[in-house]
């Protein structure tokens, strides 16, 4: 243990292995750093730029960069939590995230950030984008109006499931999830509601058609507990998500 | 606490008055409250007009023009205005017509729909024109808090009307953070 | 035998239908392995040259020859604005909508020229900078430029259009693309002996060549004046054989027109740099990226690549190959730059790896700028006490300026690092200046009284890309060209610049409306707030610095809106 090099996050240390991001070094340690694409089973993205944290005067994303050893991160401070609060509301003005309609409201990742950084009100005007949703598969239902595009179904579908169904098509606000079949639509690719990246989605963007709104408001996932107190969870991991 | 009561109007414009509900749910807790506050405008006294208040309380968002005369009064009139609840503080459930014209809102209601009887789009000039997208309060005036969620719960209430009372800024705690 | 889909002015402006056969023959011309997964972005540019389109029937074509999905390419397509998945009109005309066309009156042009062409099989769109701010204003028709547009010639060139008149039957002119140096400098006007450079690193070796680079100080002309030698090394030290060198030719930054210059007047240095790079890191291929709005370059590249290898001097151990990009800004940005080389979306990659350990195909590679290549051909042409000879101890030589905007002579100017503005104002006859934009949108704005500033890297005013604006040109409207730019360029990968550029844009809307002082105000903090979590959180360069022309105008801009 104390041969294990360690860097420091807010004044605590925390053991690293060769390799490590910082965040997959905070995770095993049980440090909590707010993020939404990133995910320990998977590659990292460092889209989302929840994960940002300060290191010798630079901010950068906890998820991509590097550990070494005797580095200072800061994640908690105020002007951290002030960022990630406006990159929250940047997220939820860009897209149209109507909670109260929502299935997946209570177990949403980015809702849970929401509430955890004290979020209110969106800061910034909503763009209201016009975006397609896709209902061709029988099982599968993709809202695209709740993506943040994070790729996550991407690099699930890639890594764990080995189909490669889910890809981000578009440019600059017009990135979209799209899929890996020739009418480009779902139904027409071989996922299946088990896969893994049927699980992964951290929003209401990936939903099955049936058995949604299974717990009543005050029993879901992050009704009680903030998402820094348990982590990034699906209500459907069986606690593993993000283990 | 002030021994002044603060004046409080409340409206709703694109909502549902569901806001309103829950404002009510603080059951119990309202007697004691009354002590410290009054009504101005409010669909609970039937006041048409606001006028000087402290709070004001408004739920939905904007989806026509008197709804931006009517926000422009309150903002005017109040000293904190408050959007209450997610169609005033995003758009809400109205807002989900934002992706298409108002042209093809008011013919699919009153032209193409289904079990439509007597099919005319209104055109009475008394009402007032649809704006082109239905808007946040913010995206109009100046707005002092924000009480999420659909309705925002009771305790939200409370604690706003509590923090102004005691001339502080509410806390709203996790459990009155929702979005639902 | 197919015609090469780049040949300059092709005799008729229609295209050929969609032929599976000329589509191969098409394909096999520009490249021995067309169907390579990595050469997945090229074969779409080829045919988009050759068909006018990329059509769906296409795509599914190109898919079921090179094994890349549909889906992929379709999101290539949705990527790179110059691939068109829709039938082509006859003419396409993109206007430049640079700052520079803007103060030109190119809004009044593409009204005229869409009032005018209702009803004409010609699609009017505008794109960004296009490498032409010398001659506002320039558009691309079907991929060819023209230049000096105006509201009398626009008029002719919409009757040749609604006519019906091929390319080749309109006014050579209007083709006319000057190259001319107005001030030139050591970089522009040395006696270069070609293949000299090369053959003396070839004889000393790779140690030598990294030494004598470092002696001369040389930075990244690109933009971010990164030490040329420190990035030629870390690629000499990685234990992979196989490494590469990309020339990044995609000039994107608006107002810069100086890579044009080289690639046209000074190719051979462009590619003798990448040759000497190529002994200094041990690399055998390169890759020259070339932006798709320089296609009128290609042929002229080509030339010269392959009197190149007909010498001997390219092709045993060391080639080049040319690859296009299609209208995406954000390809300048080295890693974004790999990707594109790689058949991707240009997303910029995370930062380490550098592209120096983990580049192209994973493998070290160098990315310089074509003006830092052509600085290294000097440098072991001339010795690197020559290259010092001029510039300042950090910023050592020169480098070219492109001008634009409200001066007597827009164009190029070569001047030693560290010359003050002012007198490269003074050069191209901008005497009543009111404020200069340094180093494109994401530089510096300076205003008369910072005339005296430096061009180099230690300094605010970069240079660059310098676009001259005189007293009555409005610094908000600088702004908001600037704004747009930033949003219609993002990538869309990360959130901060996917969202934030639009939620900039509509804080300027707020801006400019009438409203109450607090709200002004509050709109003021915001933009402040959203420009500095831009610059802390963005995931590269693009996003970093894509809200500081709201911040310039804040600091700089109050009381000249």
């Amino acid at each position: 243990m104390s041969d294990q090099p360690q860097f420091q996050l807010d004044g605590q240390p925390i053991p690293f292995q060769p390799g490590d991001t910082i965040m997959q070094a905070a995770h095993r340690a049980g440090v909590y750093i707010p993020h939404l694409c990133f995910h320990p089973q998977f590659r990292p993205h460092g889209s989302c730029r929840l994960c940002v944290v300060n290191m010798q005067g630079k901010t950068v994303s906890a998820c991509t960069q590097p550990a070494s050893i005797d580095l200072e991160v800061h994640s908690e401070t105020t002007e951290l939590r002030q960022s990630r609060l406006r990159l929250i509301q940047l997220l939820f003005a860009e897209g149209n995230h109507f909670c109260p309609s929502c299935e997946t409201s209570g177990n949403c990742q980015l809702q849970a950030l929401a509430y955890d950084l004290g979020m209110t009100h969106y800061h910034y005007d909503p763009f209201y984008p016009t975006r397609i949703p896709d209902g061709s598969h029988p099982e599968l239902f993709i809202d695209r109006d709740r993506c943040i595009q994070c790729d996550l179904c991407g690099r699930a579908s890639e890594q764990a499931d080995h189909k490669a169904i889910y890809l981000l098509a578009g440019r600059g606000q017009h990135t979209h999830v799209a899929f890996r079949s020739d009418d480009g639509e779902l139904g027409s690719t071989q996922a299946q509601a088990e896969d893994r990246a049927s699980h992964v989605c951290p929003v209401g963007c990936i939903l099955p058609k049936s058995g949604n709104y299974p717990d009543i408001a005050g029993a879901r996932l992050y009704d009680q507990i903030p998402i820094h107190a348990q982590g990034n969870h699906r209500r459907d991991d069986g606690g593993t998500h993000d283990d | 606490m002030t021994t002044k009561k603060v004046r409080v109007a409340t409206c709703s414009l694109a909502g549902c008055f569901g806001c309103h509900m829950s404002f009510l749910d603080m059951d119990e807790a309202l007697i004691p409250l009354l002590d410290h506050i009054e009504f101005d405008r409010s669909p609970l006294t039937d006041i048409k007009t606001a006028t000087r208040c402290d709070i004001g309380l408004i739920e939905g968002g904007l989806c026509n023009e008197e709804n931006k005369e009517v926000l422009h009064q309150f903002r005017e009139q109040c000293t904190y205005l408050v959007a209450v609840g997610a169609c005033a503080i995003n758009g809400g459930v109205p807002a989900m017509r934002n992706h298409l014209s108002v042209q093809a809102c008011l013919e699919e209601s009153y032209l193409d729909g289904l079990g439509v009887v007597d099919a005319q789009i209104p055109n009475d000039p008394e009402l007032p024109a649809l704006l082109p997208k239905v808007l946040p309060l913010q995206a109009e005036v100046a707005i002092d808090f924000f009480l999420p969620g659909c309705p925002p719960p009771a305790a939200a209430f409370l604690e706003l009307v509590q923090a102004v009372l005691e001339q502080r800024a509410p806390n709203l705690d996790y459990a009155s953070r929702r979005f639902d | 035998m197919a015609e090469s889909p780049f040949e300059w002015l092709r005799a008729k402006s229609d295209f050929p239908e969609w032929d599976t056969d000329l589509a191969e023959q098409t394909l096999l011309n520009q490249h021995p392995a067309p169907f390579r997964p990595e050469r997945a972005l090229q074969s779409l540019v080829v045919l988009q040259q050759q068909f006018g389109q990329v059509s769906p029937p296409m795509q599914t074509w190109l898919a079921s020859k090179s094994g890349v999905t549909v889906a992929d390419l379709r999101s290539l397509v949705s990527f790179y604005q110059f691939l068109e998945p829709t039938p082509p009109p006859r003419y396409h005309l993109r206007f430049a909508n640079n700052i520079i066309e803007q103060i030109n009156g190119v809004n009044h042009l593409v009204e005229q020229a869409r009032a005018t062409l209702h009803d004409a099989d010609c699609k009017v769109e505008t794109t960004s900078c296009i490498g032409l701010s010398d001659h506002p204003i320039a558009a691309l028709i079907n991929g060819h430029p023209i230049t000096r547009l105006n509201r009398s010639n626009i008029n002719e060139l919409c009757q040749l259009i609604r006519a019906g008149k091929s390319l080749q039957e309109w006014p050579r002119r209007w083709f006319a693309v000057d190259n001319t140096i107005h001030h030139p400098g050591p970089l522009t006007s040395y006696p270069y002996a070609r293949g000299q450079g090369l053959a003396l690193a070839t004889q000393q070796g790779q140690q030598w060549v990294l030494n004598h680079m470092d002696a001369s100080g040389l930075r990244g002309l690109g933009g971010a004046g990164f030490p040329t030698a420190v990035k030629w090394r870390l690629c000499a030290e990685q234990a992979d054989p196989v490494k590469y060198i990309t020339c990044n030719a995609d000039e994107g930054e608006p107002g810069t027109f100086k890579d044009r210059f080289y690639l046209t007047v000074q190719t051979d240095q462009v590619i003798e740099g990448m040759a000497i790079a190529a002994v200094a890191v041990g690399a055998s291929k390169g890759y020259l990226y070339l932006r798709g709005e320089y296609l009128y370059l290609v042929k002229h590249i080509e030339a010269v690549l392959q009197q190149w290898r007909e010498r001997g001097q390219l092709g045993a151990g060391f080639d080049i190959e040319l690859q296009l990009g299609a209208g995406a800004y954000v390809c300048g940005e080295e890693s974004a730059m790999l990707e594109s080389l790689a058949g991707k979306r240009g997303i910029p990659t995370s930062k380490p790896p550098f592209p120096g350990q983990k580049g192209l195909f994973g493998k070290p590679t160098v990315v310089n700028n074509v003006e830092t290549l052509v600085a290294a051909t000097y440098i072991l042409q001339q010795g690197s006490s020559a290259f010092r000879l001029v510039g300042t101890e950090h910023s050592p030589g020169s480098r070219l300026h492109s001008v634009s905007g409200d001066c007597r002579r827009p164009g190029l100017y070569e001047l030693p690092q560290g010359a003050p503005v002012q007198d490269l104002l003074a050069l191209c006859g901008a005497e009543d200046a009111h404020c200069v934009q340094s180093g494109g949108p994401s530089g510096a704005l300076l205003l008369r009284h910072q005339f005296q500033t430096p061009l180099d890297f230690e300094s605010p005013g970069r240079g660059g890309s310098v676009m001259v604006f005189n007293r009555d040109r409005s610094l908000w409207d600088i702004t908001r060209n600037f704004t747009r730019f930033f949003q219609h360029e993002s990538c869309g990968f990360c959130t901060p610049c996917r969202a934030g550029t639009v939620a900039m844009n509509h804080l300027l809307d707020r801006y400019e409306q009438p409203t109450t002082a607090r709200q002004k105000a509050q709109t003021r903090a915001d933009m402040i707030e959203l420009t500095q979590l831009m610059q802390h959180t963005s995931h590269c360069g693009l996003g970093k610095t894509a809200g500081l022309p709201v911040l310039n105008f804040l600091n700089q801009g109050a009381g000249h809106e």
